[in-house]
């Protein structure tokens, strides 16, 4: 069994490489937001609460100063105190603690180690001035103490250079990531550019080349198809010697070689065919030709018997004479026929025929019969056609002298000639004589068969073996509808095509 | 010369020559009381369904030709398995121009009532030879 497997293969190619196509670019988009989302996330969740944590640090900054700064001077400020522990004691550690986690991330630089050092330092040292201050001044009447006062100015002098650092230091690490922030966005946006560029990009390359190997797999398929429709249809049209090339090593290639094969083998066939048709048409003409020589010898000399010595034979001899005569010329007639019958279309040429003025032809070739037979011979409107002349001539004179000669015994026969157009031309005999029965309607165009005796009606059983052939010789057919006693229709037709 | 003369020997041809030469042949050897021809195995069937006398003929050997003009000898053969017995005749011979093909032979095969083939032309030993075969009595 052919299981067609280099085809199949083909096709699933071309389909496969779509398939193909479209998983890259589904995973490559897939890659190309995983990558942006991982870096989005990495600016959210990292940098981000880092650029707030120092913002805070800054603010609590500030307010702690103002307030060391209000406590000193003001004396109502003692509320103050419980703020200002608030900051110094809980929220300056938890920045401490935060910063210290900073720097041992691992990719902190060792210059920002030395700011966060250095803020951390001072932070420390804001906490203690900050508590010594808070220490130092408890009551109203501690800032009458003039010493404590100027002991508090010169920690509070302190405290505002500490301030100062943890800025400077905070607002040094803020701008850095702040950097990293905005660099971090502007990349990723670039990226996410770059990324569409580049998936728009492939796609569109992909799809070229898949569309130029789906053509490519599509024509490898159709061309020797093609081609191979192109071999058959030449075949149809008798060109034998039709070859298709081979393309490729699928089973479209099998088939073509396969059909190269049959087209060969058909050819040699053909060719056969017709020497062999050639010989036998070439044999039956040398037969029949060689046969009329003897039987000519054997005529002349009954003649010769029957003239000199006719008065020397009894009524036994007389009538052996007269049946040899008679079956002499009878023979030989069977032997023109066969002579005629083998050289119908072997050497005549195709031209443009007037069936009408052919049919006036016959008529007049036929006058003695029709005159002895009284019969009306009726010529419809016939066509203009191309044929072989001569044959179509022998053709309409055979059927129209059967037509006259098979006549019912005392009634005049009527013949009717007329054509129809149907795919070529058909024509018909149509007569009004004895019929022919359902079963002969066969064998009447087989050589030599006859259906009655010659005593009723004489004839070698050759014309419409002749028909036959004409008709085939102009790619028709002959055939024929009887009603026994009422008569019967012959039939025959003319292709287009010659 | 054989003791007792067959009664009837019928001859199947259409060809006038042929059936005159037959019959020639069959009265000169005076082996049959009576010789018909006739022309077609229409006109056969028609002789042997005739009555003389209140007797159909029943002839003692059928010559018969296969190539006929519409009802051929096979044809022939056809309507004559379904005659009566006392219509049928008692030997038929296929008469053959030429030597038999093996398509009649095996065609013949279909045919119970056929007793053999013979070439043409008829001959006084044939006939000799047939009545040997199917009549010894008489000889």
């Amino acid at each position: 069994m052919f299981k067609f497997k280099k085809l199949k293969n083909k096709i699933l190619t071309g389909y496969g490489l779509f398939l193909i196509i479209i998983v890259i670019q589904v995973l490559l988009s897939f890659y190309v937001n995983k990558k942006a989302e991982e870096t989005h996330n990495k600016l959210t969740q990292e940098v981000k609460p880092k650029v707030n944590l120092l913002d805070r640090y800054r603010n609590a900054n500030r307010v702690l100063l103002l307030l060391v700064n209000t406590k000193v001077v003001d004396a109502n400020s003692t509320l103050l105190t419980n703020k200002i522990k608030q900051i110094s004691e809980v929220d300056f550690p938890y920045f401490r603690e935060e910063l210290n986690h900073i720097k041992l991330e691992k990719n902190t630089a060792s210059l920002h180690h030395q700011s966060i050092d250095s803020i951390v330092q001072n932070t420390l040292y804001f906490e203690q001035n900050a508590k010594k201050i808070s220490d130092l001044l408890v009551l109203t009447n501690d800032y009458k103490n003039q010493k404590k006062i100027e002991e508090a100015k010169s920690i509070l002098t302190k405290s505002a250079t500490n301030s100062t650092s943890i800025d400077r230091g905070l607002a040094f690490l803020q701008r850095h990531y702040n950097k990293e922030l905005e660099e971090g966005f502007t990349n990723l946006s670039e990226r996410l550019d770059n990324s569409s560029r580049i998936l728009l990009v492939s796609t569109l390359i992909f799809v070229l080349l898949g569309v130029f190997f789906s053509l490519k797999i599509t024509y490898s398929i159709t061309k020797p198809l093609k081609n191979l429709m192109e071999g058959a249809k030449g075949i149809t049209k008798g060109k034998f010697t039709s070859r298709v090339s081979v393309l490729g090593k699928d089973e479209i290639a099998e088939l073509s070689a396969i059909f190269n094969q049959m087209s060969i083998s058909l050819n040699r066939s053909f060719n056969d065919i017709k020497n062999k048709n050639k010989e036998l048409e070439q044999f039956t003409y040398i037969a029949s030709h060689d046969l009329q020589e003897p039987l000519r010898t054997l005529i002349s000399f009954v003649d010769l018997l029957d003239k000199n010595y006719n008065n020397q034979f009894d009524e036994f001899g007389q009538k052996s004479l007269d049946y040899i005569k008679g079956a002499s010329i009878r023979m030989s007639n069977l032997v023109k026929g066969l002579l005629e019958y083998s050289r119908i279309g072997s050497s005549s040429e195709i031209t443009t025929i007037n069936c009408n003025q052919l049919l006036q032809d016959v008529k007049s070739d036929l006058t003695v019969a029709i005159e002895e037979s009284n019969a009306t011979l009726i010529i419809e409107e016939l066509p203009e056609l191309k044929g072989y002349e001569t044959e179509l001539r022998l053709l309409f004179q055979n059927l129209i002298s059967n037509a006259i000669k098979y006549s019912k015994p005392n009634v005049p026969p009527v013949v009717r000639v007329f054509a129809e157009e149907r795919k070529g031309w058909t024509f018909a005999v149509e007569d009004n004589g004895i019929g022919i029965e359902k079963k002969h309607l066969k064998r009447i165009f087989i050589i030599f068969q006859r259906l009655h005796h010659m005593t009723e009606y004489d004839g070698t059983g050759i014309g419409l073996a002749h028909c036959n052939k004409i008709a085939e010789l102009h790619k028709g057919a002959i055939w024929a509808k009887s009603v026994p006693d009422v008569g019967s229709t012959f039939y025959f037709n003319i292709s287009r095509k010659l | 010369m054989i003791k007792e003369k067959l009664n009837c020997i019928l001859l199947v041809d259409d060809d006038e020559s042929t059936n005159f030469l037959h019959r020639y042949v069959v009265e000169k050897t005076q082996y049959a009381k009576k010789c018909v021809t006739v022309h077609s195995g229409q006109e056969a069937l028609d002789y042997l369904t005739s009555t003389e006398e209140g007797e159909h003929p029943q002839p003692d050997l059928v010559f018969l030709d296969i190539n006929m003009p519409a009802m051929n000898g096979w044809e022939f053969l056809e309507h004559y398995k379904q005659l009566d017995k006392n219509q049928q005749g008692k030997v038929v011979v296929v008469m053959l121009t030429t030597s038999i093909n093996p398509d009649d032979r095996e065609k013949s095969k279909l045919f119970s009532d056929v007793t053999g083939f013979k070439n043409k032309p008829l001959t006084k030993e044939m006939i000799l030879e047939l009545i040997k075969e199917h009549f010894p009595e008489k000889i």
